[in-house]
């Protein structure tokens, strides 16, 4: 599942680009300290192969629906885990340009989500040692199957994470969890089938392509590691610092109906309890991102508004939003506007035989 | 067949756009990947109640729609996929969030349903946004400007190539899928007995296609470095276009443009 | 009854120019062993046009490949210009080889026709003005220049192989190798493209069932067949052999067989 860049907030997307923008460039140096340049138009090629790929339906036995190929496992088993990687990384990136799958600030979302976990996490610690030696169609099976589904909880779960983190809805954790989870676990299911049967068929029709993946250099356990925990650092770090950044000011780095109205002042009691709740924000981990307590009662006088999410009251007003009705006449006005003028200055309208202007 | 070609003709849509030679197109590319990314960040900073200050946002795809020629019904048609995701997941805020928000004296309405739809139209602008850097730049541009900023050449390289071949290779499974489907005229999708021999027998070609290309580019003196030898200069005009961006996107930010008007107009 | 006549002499061969081709003794086996060519000696001149001709599968393909270094030989050994074609040798003799593959998709990697032909000259690290003016002089040569931003996906076939046959121009190589290089060309694309090799004065071998291409540009014809060199010789000659010919899978052009069409016309009684 792509992640979306509305259901994100500027803190989350800056520090999973970040961390992505971090993996991207450390396999980017492993290549090419052990790759054969051979695997450069593969990689291409591959990549475009994904793309074409999704469009075949997998009909499903006796169920009447049909599964589709997702992609990060097979670039793994075929082009190795960092080629891999940066393969899906590249179909990430066109999905957010072309086809509006996934946003390009949540594009480091979907990196780690769809790329990071098959390529760093799953190929090396649960694919490779499943299939071990073996060339069996029952092992590549059983390492697709559970590869694919590894896969995809670990991504869906980071989904639920970031979307939280993000604190743009309301589905409680635990709720979005129950719906994620058992979701990706029947397509993984599927899409591991998908990939088995490739990849056992491919096995016994070209050997030769998937020993080219066989020989890149398998990852160490050290150097595994040493991803996982450069990577969690630059997270922690980038999304600490991010969330410094946003508590210094009133609301984060997000619109504050407050900076303008100043109603934040007018609502807070003042005195001891303001100085507390600044104590709070300074010591709390990622403060504006907190757990929601409890919906806002409008008989709790002694709730101050900063203490929990943002004041319902301060966002939208009549006013406002009469206002919004009339920037948005405005703007379309002026669409209108150019776009007679293009016609006009086009020619079109000699042209043109058809009544409509 | 209808998502046999999608793909091929998304790319053909905005190749055809991003050709065109308007005004927008004729900015650096740099400073357009950089106007888009400010305005997809103006657009996620967007407070999760504050409905009315999303509306000015509105402005840069009316403005640049029309200005770069894009045809505006086929472009949003195009932003739909993503809504799906955004409606099932947003639509739980109106069932969970159910606090009564004052907007007015006397009238209030339920904040969740606020929340819901400021998600719905921040997925929508910024899809917009997106696409439309695209429509007005086109891959080969992206590319030049992803170089400058230093994204590493075998990243760009890929996403030239990957950009290139799936036309080729959606072409290729469309073909695969009808001889398919001729001799399997009942069936709705790909039995699972063909799931390994149809994928893999593509996976093979896609295999040896690329081996074919890597000689190709071997024998033009390739040496594993991508060189994009493009030149863009930069103009005063390209400082002006991200300038007048920037500068707009910092008044939405810090004023209330909606409100202000709003107050104008009821008297409040 | 023809008898393979294996040039020998070289009459322009001397000292300076010296892009000529050597076969000594190759085979070639490919990994699933099927044997696609068996003990080839040949000498191809400089400045020589040859025209390989054999039907699908004798080996025509590999033959070229082997020069461009794609594939090495398991026995025997090709020189090319002086230099044995090994590992270590194909940076340098690709410099001076041009080859235009088979299928014109795989060698249309780039976005644009102006990219993909830009690409080559840009690798050998020359000026952006040089690239332009190469890529341009390329273009025009084909008479593609008003194609030079589309992406390879809207070209017809006829199209791509032009711009595949640009790129490989724009790197003026001094040996031309083209794999069926009239495959999908109209008419009209075809004359130009016999033109355009009859222009190229530096040496140049050609693979193609178009017979009749081969005979307005090649002097010199070799018939592969199963893997080995049959004939070897004039063009008019073979192409008199019906009988050989017919042999090894092959037609004769329709320039040199009788008006089919006249005939027709005639016992219709028209
Ligand atoms: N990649 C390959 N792997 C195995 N066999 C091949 C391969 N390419 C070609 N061959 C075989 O080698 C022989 C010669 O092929 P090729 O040189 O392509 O013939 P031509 O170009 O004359 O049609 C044929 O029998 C063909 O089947
Ligand atoms: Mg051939």
């Amino acid at each position: 599942m792509h992640m979306a860049d509305a259901l994100i907030s500027p803190v989350v997307g800056a520090a999973m680009l970040a961390s992505g923008a971090g993996l991207a460039a450390y396999s980017g140096v492993k290549l090419k300290n052990e790759m054969d340049e051979k695997k450069i138009p593969l990689m291409g090629v591959m990549g475009a192969f994904i793309f074409a790929a999704q469009m075949i339906n997998f009909s499903i036995p006796a169920t009447g629906s049909s599964g589709h190929l997702g992609g990060g496992l097979i670039l793994a088993a075929i082009l190795g885990p960092y080629a891999g990687f940066l393969s899906m990384a590249v179909i990430l990136l066109i999905q957010a340009l072309v086809f509006a799958d996934g946003g390009l600030l949540a594009y480091g979302c979907n990196v780690v989500n769809l790329a990071f976990f098959t390529s760093f996490i799953v190929f090396p610690f649960i694919y490779k040692p499943i299939l071990g030696k073996s060339q069996k169609p029952g092992r590549i099976m059983a390492a697709s199957i559970i590869g694919a589904v590894a896969g995809l909880q670990m991504g869906s779960f980071a989904v639920v994470l970031e979307t939280f983190f993000s604190g743009k809805t309301e589905l409680p954790f635990g709720t979005f969890l129950l719906l994620m989870q058992p979701i990706h676990l029947a397509i993984g299911i599927i899409e591991g089938i998908v990939t088995g049967f490739i990849l056992t068929f491919v096995m016994s029709a070209r050997p030769d392509i998937l020993q080219s993946a066989g020989e890149s250099k398998p990852l160490k356990a050290g150097s595994v590691t040493k991803i996982i925990v450069s990577f969690s650092v630059a997270a922690v770090i980038i999304g600490g610092f991010v969330s410094w950044f946003a508590s210094s000011f009133p609301d984060g780095l997000e619109w504050s109906m407050a900076n303008t109205s100043g109603q934040e002042e007018l609502d807070s009691p003042g005195g001891i309890h303001d100085s507390a709740s600044g104590i709070q924000e300074k010591t709390a981990f990622l403060p504006d991102y907190g757990f929601k307590t409890n919906t806002m009662n409008a008989g709790e006088p002694e709730e101050p508004a900063a203490e929990s999410w943002p004041s319902p009251s301060l966002g939208t007003t009549v006013s406002g939003l009469a206002g919004g009705a009339l920037v948005f006449g405005l703007a379309a006005l002026i669409a209108l506007v150019i776009w007679m003028a293009k016609r006009m200055s086009n020619g079109a309208f000699d042209k043109s035989k058809s009544g409509r202007s | 067949m209808n998502s046999n070609t999608e793909s091929f003709l998304n790319l053909r849509f905005f190749d055809d756009l991003s050709a065109k030679r308007t005004f927008v197109h004729s900015i650096h590319p740099l400073f357009s990947l950089i106007v888009a990314c400010l305005y997809l960040f103006s657009v996620i900073s967007v407070e999760k109640y504050a409905l009315s200050r999303l509306f000015p946002l509105v402005l840069y795809p009316f403005i640049i729609i029309p200005l770069a020629e894009i045809p505006f019904l086929k472009l949003l048609k195009r932003t739909v996929y993503v809504l799906p995701l955004v409606i099932g997941i947003g639509i739980f805020n109106p069932l969970f969030d159910n606090q009564e928000m004052l907007i007015a004296q006397g009238i209030s309405i339920n904040a969740g349903w606020i929340s819901f739809a400021v998600l719905v139209i921040k997925a929508e602008l910024a899809v917009l946004g997106a696409l439309i850097l695209f429509a007005t730049t086109g891959i080969v541009n992206i590319a030049y400007a992803l170089r400058l900023l230093r994204v590493p050449r075998f990243f760009v390289l890929q996403l030239l190539l990957t950009y290139r071949y799936i036309t080729l290779m959606n072409l290729e499974t469309a073909r695969l899928l009808n001889a398919y489907a001729l001799r399997a005229p009942d069936q709705k999708g790909i039995a699972m007995k063909a799931w390994g021999p149809l994928a893999g027998q593509l996976l093979i070609r896609t295999f040896d296609a690329a081996t074919h290309v890597y000689h190709a580019m071997k024998l033009r003196g390739f040496d594993g470095e991508y060189r994009s030898g493009r030149r863009f200069s930069v103009s005063f005009k390209d400082f002006a276009y991200a300038i007048s961006w920037l500068g707009f996107f910092i008044l939405v930010y810090f004023f209330d443009i909606s409100g202000f008007l709003g107050s104008l107009f009821t008297g409040g | 009854m023809i008898f393979p006549v294996f040039w020998v002499a070289c009459l322009q061969e001397d000292s300076i120019s010296h892009h000529y081709i050597d076969f000594k003794g190759v085979s070639f086996i490919y990994p699933d062993n099927t044997q696609a060519l068996s003990d080839i000696n040949l000498h191809i001149c400089h400045g020589e046009s040859v025209g390989i001709i054999g039907a699908n599968g004798a080996g025509k393909s590999t033959l070229l490949e082997l020069i461009t270094g794609i594939l090495l030989p398991q026995e025997g050994e090709i020189v090319v210009g002086g230099i044995a074609v090994t590992k270590k040798t194909l940076a340098s003799i690709r410099r001076h080889v041009g080859f235009t593959f088979q299928n014109p998709d795989n060698q249309v990697f780039m976005n644009t026709v102006w990219e993909d032909v830009a690409f080559g000259p840009r690798n050998y690290l020359l000026s952006e003005e040089a690239v332009e003016k190469k890529v341009t002089a390329a273009l025009e040569t084909m008479g593609i220049l008003h194609l030079k931003d589309r992406p390879p996906y809207r070209l017809s076939g006829g199209e791509k192989r032009s711009a595949a046959i640009a790129s490989v121009l724009a790197l003026e190589p001094d040996i031309l190798l083209m794999d069926e290089p009239s495959s999908d060309l109209d008419p009209r694309a075809r004359r130009k493209l016999i033109a355009l090799i009859n222009q190229f004065t530096h040496t140049k071998l050609i693979t193609s069932h178009d017979l009749d291409l081969v005979l307005e540009t090649c002097k010199r014809v070799i018939v592969l067949h199963k893997g080995t060199v049959v004939y070897d010789g004039s063009p008019i000659e073979v192409f008199k052999d019906e009988k050989s010919l017919h042999t090894w899978g092959l037609e004769k052009p329709l320039t040199m067989s009788d008006c089919l069409v006249c005939d027709s016309k005639k016992n219709r009684g028209q």
